[in-house]
Order: structure tokens, then C-alpha cells, then sequence
């Protein structure tokens, strides 16, 4: 693994009583996605791997290179060759497209390029506009292009999709990943979009606070979220404290509040404090001749529908278990609410799969922490 | 209330307009004869030279110190920053009676001068001195809402396209704060020639050394008035160059080629 390992940052930068300390490396050719709330400095990490800012301590490394150590610059940023794309595009006004796709080019070799790339961007029709005639999502093609002609050692991007519509969004989505396969550089996404982090991100950081509260796999942080935050974060509202009561060969039980759950047996210490977590989409309505208890069907309860909220396809409920009066999330498609004519006040029954239940914390993503760079 | 404002509308037009009549009903064959009078050559040569110097002065400093005003800070800048805007306020003879003194025989920069032989008050010098005093903030101004007005990220970006600092004031800040800069150049140019009172505190009315076209003015009043008129179209052919430049330039706008 060490052999394709290409960025390692290790930072730590403070501003008054935020402070920001991150320690992650990456591959070439991999898309890391940093989620987190506006202010949690997902901005000034990618300002501080640009060199834009100086950290406080820590390193910066690219491919043995440092570009940053210990308090001394060995890199500044004009020299850095990183690909940096903001949520403006912030191309030069009064340059025309093809102006400010050259711009960072300084020998004359590499120009016959613009074809190759204005082709590949859809801009080519665009090279002698002025940045102020041409739409917001060509504007991020464009900004694109001129990052991507100084052949950029890595590409960072601030949010960049943010400010336009869905069917932009999805198509510059679509270019990116291709940009992605294409380049075969080390790209840092960061965003505070949920969907956006799945559908681009190989590994994703979601960052609060000034530091990765989690660092891993797509699949890892959106499956196992380490603690109740991240869990938000990454869309498992149903949150459930607990204790485990005792562990069978098919799992564990534990008392939630109340109930007993069947859940996954990712840990195996009775009397253990838990927190439980499971994604609205995941609870499943079941018939009502289920019983409660089911073999077959796990973790069935009834439940009233204290409310009822559409969507543009999902519909968002509200649910109160009759034993112990907790409270869940639970959404359906649309239709299916309609067909089985649900109404709040109403009593059904659902099921809390054993395996889409996730047991905060129990599962160590191993990436994160084999290639991790010492911490400070 | 229609017709109190309309005349005092009216009012206002006829007195701005009325030293166009002035001109109109002048004698013109015998003023433009006066043309090449020594006073008058020799004001405007003193003229051109002054504010041509006091030009390249305020630009030289001006530009580096209002780009340091428009992106960085320190403790107590704000304060520093009104001293910038002193002048705009002064009234020109407040700024020559400071002016000479602090440069006279026993004045705080004055003596140190005067041992090392250098005098300022009454000297070619001295005119230069108080139009720089007057014009610069006007300068600093502009140029520094130009260089406010450049998006920070614009400069990082490049900066990340491979742009040195200097690469980066040179192809990326100064074209975008262009307009501004030029605006402050041709006001602050404007200034500088239209100087007198300073100019006559500190340098005194000396034809042929300090005499400026607008102290020729004063002193051609008392010997001739045509010659006086004369001086006066000079310069109301250099405000309407200078009206027609500064118009051109704000029609000529980037966002719009």
C-alpha cells in the first residue's frame, strides 16, 4: 500500500479558539470526500495543502516531497502545482476562456493541449467568450480545464457544484469521476452534501470541529458511523441508547429502552453500554398478523404515526412504539404510504431489520488506521 | 413645487454656466495673440513640468502604499489610514502655512535640510512638494477602492496557476484595478495643476521659477485681464482633455467587451 501512496498531511492550524488538526495520507487516483457543517474548516484544510495558508505545525508531504515541515515552507504555493477549484469559479474577467485555460501554461509545447481538453470539458465552442457571458456550470468547466492544463499533482475542490442547479450538478458530478479515471491524481472533495460525499468519494472524512471525526471507506463511514455525530451526519437519525442483555450464536440482545432488539455481534461483552443506530429508510412496515416477536420477522413492533411529512418521493413518518414510547424516523415511498392509506394517529407495525441496525462505534475502519501518518 | 424646484434648477444652471459667457464675450483674436506672452509660456512650462513630476512621485509611492491599504492590516491602520485623507480636507493655505513651516530655515524637517544645504520653501522644489501634499490622497483613494474591489480568491487562484506575488499584482490586480487606478491618476493630475494655494504659501510667486498657470493668472490680473483669459483657456482645454479621458475610461469596461 505504501508504494501508491501519494499526499500525507499531518496539520495542525489555530485561529483564535478554532483550532484545526488533521492527519490523513492518500492515494493517487482516489477521490477523498470531507463532509462536515459550514465552519468546521473543511475550507482551511484545502487552503492549507494549497499553501494558501501556512499551518502552525505538522507536515505536508507529496510523494516524499515536503511541501511543508515543520514550521518551514519548502514548497510555496505558486510551485506547488495543485489544481484549486472554489465554489466561485473564479475565473479571470478580463481574460477570454481560452486566456484563462492557458494561464497557468508557460511553455509553448503543451498549448496543442487546449483542444484535447476543451473537447473532453464541452467547452470548446466557448474558448473566446468572456468568463461574465457564460453560464455558472460552464464557468466550472472552464475553471476545471485551466486546473487541470498545468497537470496538476493534485486536485482540491471547495464545494464546487454548490451554487448550481440538480442536472448541472449531476452532470459535473459525471465529469469529475471521469476527470478522476483520466488523471489518476490524488482529488480532495470537500463538501456538505450527503449525496454528493456517496456518490463521489472512494474515502470519505466527515470533519466537525477542526478535526476527521471519521476517516474511511465510503461504505465503512456510511454503514458504521463511530459515534452519534457522525451517524447524523451521514443520515442514521434514529439514534437508540441501550444495554446488551446477552449474546446468542445469531447476535446480541439488547435492551433498548425498553425493548429487546436483536442487533449485529459486532461486540461481545454482556452489560455493555451501547448506542444504537438505524437509518429511517431502513425500518420496514410489516403486515399486521406478524407478531411481535416473530421468529421470522425481526425485531417487529407495533407503533402509532404521531406524524406524516411528503416528500418529492419518500415519505417521512414519525413513529412512537407503543412499549416504551420511543421515538423514530421511518420513511416510505410515497406510494406505498398512499396505498396502505397510512394516517397519522394510526397503528401499525414495523420491523427493525437486525442488519441494517448499526452498533455505534464497534466496527474499527482498518484503512484509516494502517496508513495513518503518526499523530502529533 | 413643481415650479420652485424647476427654478431653482434653473438658477443653479445659469450661475455654473456663466463663466462660459465670460469666454464667449471675450475679446478672442487679441487673447489668443497674447498666447505666446513669457508669462504664459513660461507658467505652463512650469506647469507641465510640476505636475508631471508630482504625477510620477504620487504613482510611484502611492501605488505600492494604497495596495498595503487595501490588503493588509495591523493594529492601529485604521487610525493611520485617516492621515491619508487629511489633505482632502485641509484647506490648501492651511496645508502651504504647515507645509513651510516644517520645511523652513528652523522648521522639524527644515533644519536638518538646511545643514546639508538643501532649501525647499520658494524652489522649483517646493512647488512639487505641495502639489504631491494636496493630489496623492486623492490617488491613494481611487487606486486603493481598485484594489479592494480584485477578489482575493482571484489572486489565489493565480497564485495556484503557478504566479508569483509579483506575477500575479502585474497580470491579474492591476488590470482589474486599471479603471480605478487611471480615474485617480487623471483626478489627481487634475488637482496638481489646479494648485495654488499651497503652492503660493510655499513656493511662493516667483515668474520663471514657481509661477504656475494658476498663479500666472493672479499676477497677469494686474497687468492685463486678456492675459489672464488666456491662461484661463489653457487651462479649460486641459479640464475638458481631462473630463473627455476620464469619460472614455469609465465607458471602457471589461465586463462588457
Amino acid at each position: 500500500m505504501g508504494g501508491s501512496l501519494m499526499l500525507k498531511v499531518n496539520v495542525r492550524k489555530n485561529w483564535g479558539d478554532f483550532k484545526l488538526k488533521v492527519c490523513f495520507s492518500q492515494r493517487k487516483g482516489e477521490l477523498v470526500a470531507v463532509l462536515g457543517p459550514s465552519g468546521c474548516g473543511k475550507s482551511t484544510l484545502l487552503n492549507l495543502i494549497a499553501g494558501v495558508v501556512s499551518p502552525d505545525g505538522g507536515e505536508i508531504q507529496f510523494n516524499g516531497d515536503f511541501f511543508y515541515r515543520q514550521g518551514k515552507v519548502n514548497v510555496p504555493v505558486h510551485k506547488r502545482r495543485i489544481g484549486y477549484i472554489q465554489q466561485n469559479s473564479n475565473l479571470f474577467p478580463h481574460l477570454t476562456v481560452e486566456q484563462n485555460i492557458l494561464y497557468g501554461v508557460k511553455d509553448k509545447i503543451n498549448k496543442s493541449k487546449i483542444n484535447k481538453i476543451s473537447k473532453f470539458m464541452d467547452i470548446d465552442y466557448l474558448l473566446n467568450k468572456k468568463p461574465g457571458k457564460i453560464s455558472g456550470g460552464q464557468q466550472q468547466r472552464v475553471a476545471l480545464a485551466r486546473a487541470l492544463m498545468i497537470n496538476p499533482k493534485i486536485l482540491l475542490l471547495d464545494e464546487p457544484f454548490s451554487a448550481l442547479d440538480n442536472i448541472k450538478k449531476i452532470k459535473l458530478r459525471e465529469l469529475l469521476l471521469k476527470i478522476k479515471a483520466e488523471f489518476q491524481i490524488p482529488i480532495i472533495f470537500v463538501t456538505h452534501d450527503l449525496d454528493e460525499a456517496y456518490t463521489l468519494g472512494d474515502r470519505v472524512a466527515v470533519m466537525d470541529e477542526g478535526v476527521f471525526l471519521q476517516f474511511g471507506l465510503r461504505k465503512e463511514v456510511f454503514r458504521y458511523p463511530i459515534n452519534s455525530k457522525v451517524a447524523r451526519f451521514v443520515g442514521m437519525t434514529n439514534i437508540i441508547p441501550g444495554k446488551v442483555v446477552s449474546i446468542t450464536p445469531e447476535g446480541a440482545i439488547v435492551n433498548a429502552s425498553g425493548i429487546m432488539l436483536k442487533t449485529p455481534r459486532y461486540f461481545n461483552i454482556s452489560g455493555r453500554n451501547v448506542t444504537l443506530a438505524i437509518r429511517p429508510g431502513d425500518i420496514r412496515l410489516v403486515k399486521h398478523d406478524i407478531a411481535e416477536g416473530n421468529q421470522r420477522k425481526e425485531n417487529v413492533f407495533s407503533c402509532y404515526i404521531m406524524s406524516k411529512k411528503y416528500g418529492i418521493e419518500n415519505c417521512k413518518l414519525t413513529l412512537q412504539l407503543i412499549k416504551n414510547g420511543l421515538t423514530l424516523e421511518m420513511l416510505l415511498p410515497n406510494y406505498v404510504v398512499k396505498k396502505h392509506n397510512i394516517q397519522v394517529g394510526q397503528k401499525i407495525r414495523v420491523s427493525l431489520k437486525k442488519n441494517c441496525i448499526t452498533v455505534l462505534g464497534t466496527y474499527r475502519n482498518s484503512t484509516a488506521v494502517i496508513e495513518g501518518v503518526a499523530s502529533l | 413645487m413643481k415650479g420652485i424646484v424647476f427654478f431653482c434648477y434653473m438658477v443653479c444652471a445659469l450661475f455654473l454656466f456663466s463663466p462660459i459667457i465670460a469666454l464667449v464675450s471675450g475679446p478672442w483674436s487679441y487673447v489668443v495673440s497674447l498666447l505666446g506672452d513669457t508669462l504664459v509660456v513660461q507658467a505652463l512650462l512650469i506647469s507641465l513640468k510640476s505636475s508631471f513630476i508630482s504625477i510620477i512621485i504620487i504613482v510611484v509611492l502611492g501605488l505600492p502604499a494604497s495596495y498595503f491599504m487595501a490588503r493588509y492590516c495591523f493594529p492601529g491602520k485604521q487610525v493611520l489610514d485617516t492621515v491619508f485623507e487629511l489633505p482632502l480636507v485641509l484647506p490648501p493655505a492651511v496645508a502651504g502655512l504647515l507645509l513651510l513651516i516644517t520645511f523652513g530655515r528652523n522648521g522639524p524637517i527644515g533644519q536638518y535640510l538646511y545643514r546639508v544645504g538643501i532649501q525647499i520653501p520658494f524652489t522649483f522644489t517646493a512647488v512639487v512638494i505641495a502639489q504631491v501634499f494636496v493630489a496623492a490622497p486623492i490617488f491613494i483613494k481611487s487606486a486603493k477602492s481598485g484594489f479592494q474591489g480584485v477578489d482575493r480568491n482571484l489572486e489565489i487562484t493565480a497564485a495556484t496557476l503557478g504566479d508569483t506575488p509579483w506575477q500575479t499584482f502585474i497580470k491579474i490586480t492591476l488590470p482589474l484595478s486599471w479603471n480605478s487606478i487611471l480615474t485617480g491618476i487623471v483626478l489627481a493630475w487634475a488637482r496638481a495643476l489646479a494648485e495654488f494655494g499651497a503652492t503660493i504659501m510655499l513656493a511662493g510667486n516667483l515668474p520663471g521659477k514657481t509661477q504656475t498657470l494658476t498663479l500666472a493668472i493672479y499676477t497677469a490680473m494686474e497687468r492685463d485681464m486678456n492675459l489672464s483669459l488666456t491662461i484661463a483657456l489653457i487651462l479649460i482645454l486641459v479640464s475638458f482633455i481631462i473630463l473627455t479621458t476620464l469619460k472614455f475610461i469609465g465607458g471602457k469596461r471589461w465586463e462588457e467587451v
